[in-house]
């Protein structure tokens, strides 16, 4: 990966100054047939999305990843998201979620999250990992931890 | 240099995501939801022939 010792350096300062981060997943949506499990958006996520993208995003150094080039039917404030930052979910747009499937029929995506359990799943995050998309936008295989807080 | 850190330096920057990692149990959670998911959509795409 290019410029991987500034990337890796960045993530390692976020997480070891970063504490009590809490996530709450609650509700899912669906985007361009990708299914999300939606987390709660406070200032708190914000603020690590916010100082993740301002380490990195010159780390890219204009490049734009197979996933987002591959999405379709995008309004053009999401295109300029991917332009000015390789990736639709940026700053106000940012959207918290893990990634729990893709199908490209976006009515059978709808109807099978009508079936998924209502619960909402809340965990306090060990760590924060650098790790590459898998074809259908989840992030399986992490190449790089670093703890949080230490 | 070994064949994992060459796979590594060809990764496109741009194709990495940063994300937050949860415990074992929660891990596991998600994953279930995750099959769970899959089944439903494939139960959904190919419905049973009466």
């Amino acid at each position: 990966m290019r410029n991987q010792g500034r990337v890796e350096e960045a993530v390692r300062d976020i997480a070891g100054t970063l504490s009590g981060v809490d996530v709450r997943l609650e509700g899912y949506s669906e985007f361009s047939g990708f299914v999300f499990f939606d987390a709660v958006k406070d200032e708190g996520i914000q603020g690590l999305h916010d100082r993740v993208f301002s380490a990195l995003n010159e780390q890219r150094e204009g490049q734009v990843g197979d996933v987002q080039r591959s999405l379709r039917g995008l309004s053009p404030k999401l295109r300029a998201n991917i332009k000015r930052g390789g990736y639709i979910f940026i700053g106000e747009d940012y959207s918290p979620h893990v990634t729990l499937g893709y199908l490209q029929d976006r009515e059978l995506a709808r109807r099978a999250i009508e079936t998924l359990p209502r619960e909402p799943i809340q965990f306090s995050p060990g760590s924060i990992a650098i790790a590459p998309f898998a074809p259908y936008g989840a992030c399986p295989k992490p190449l790089f931890t670093f703890p949080i807080g230490r | 240099m070994k064949a994992e850190d060459k796979d590594r330096e060809k990764l496109p920057t741009a194709d990495l995501n940063v994300v937050l990692l949860p415990d074992a149990a929660t891990t596991d959670r998600l994953i279930s939801l995750s099959e769970l998911f899959i089944l439903r959509k494939v139960s959904f795409a190919k419905p049973r022939k009466s």
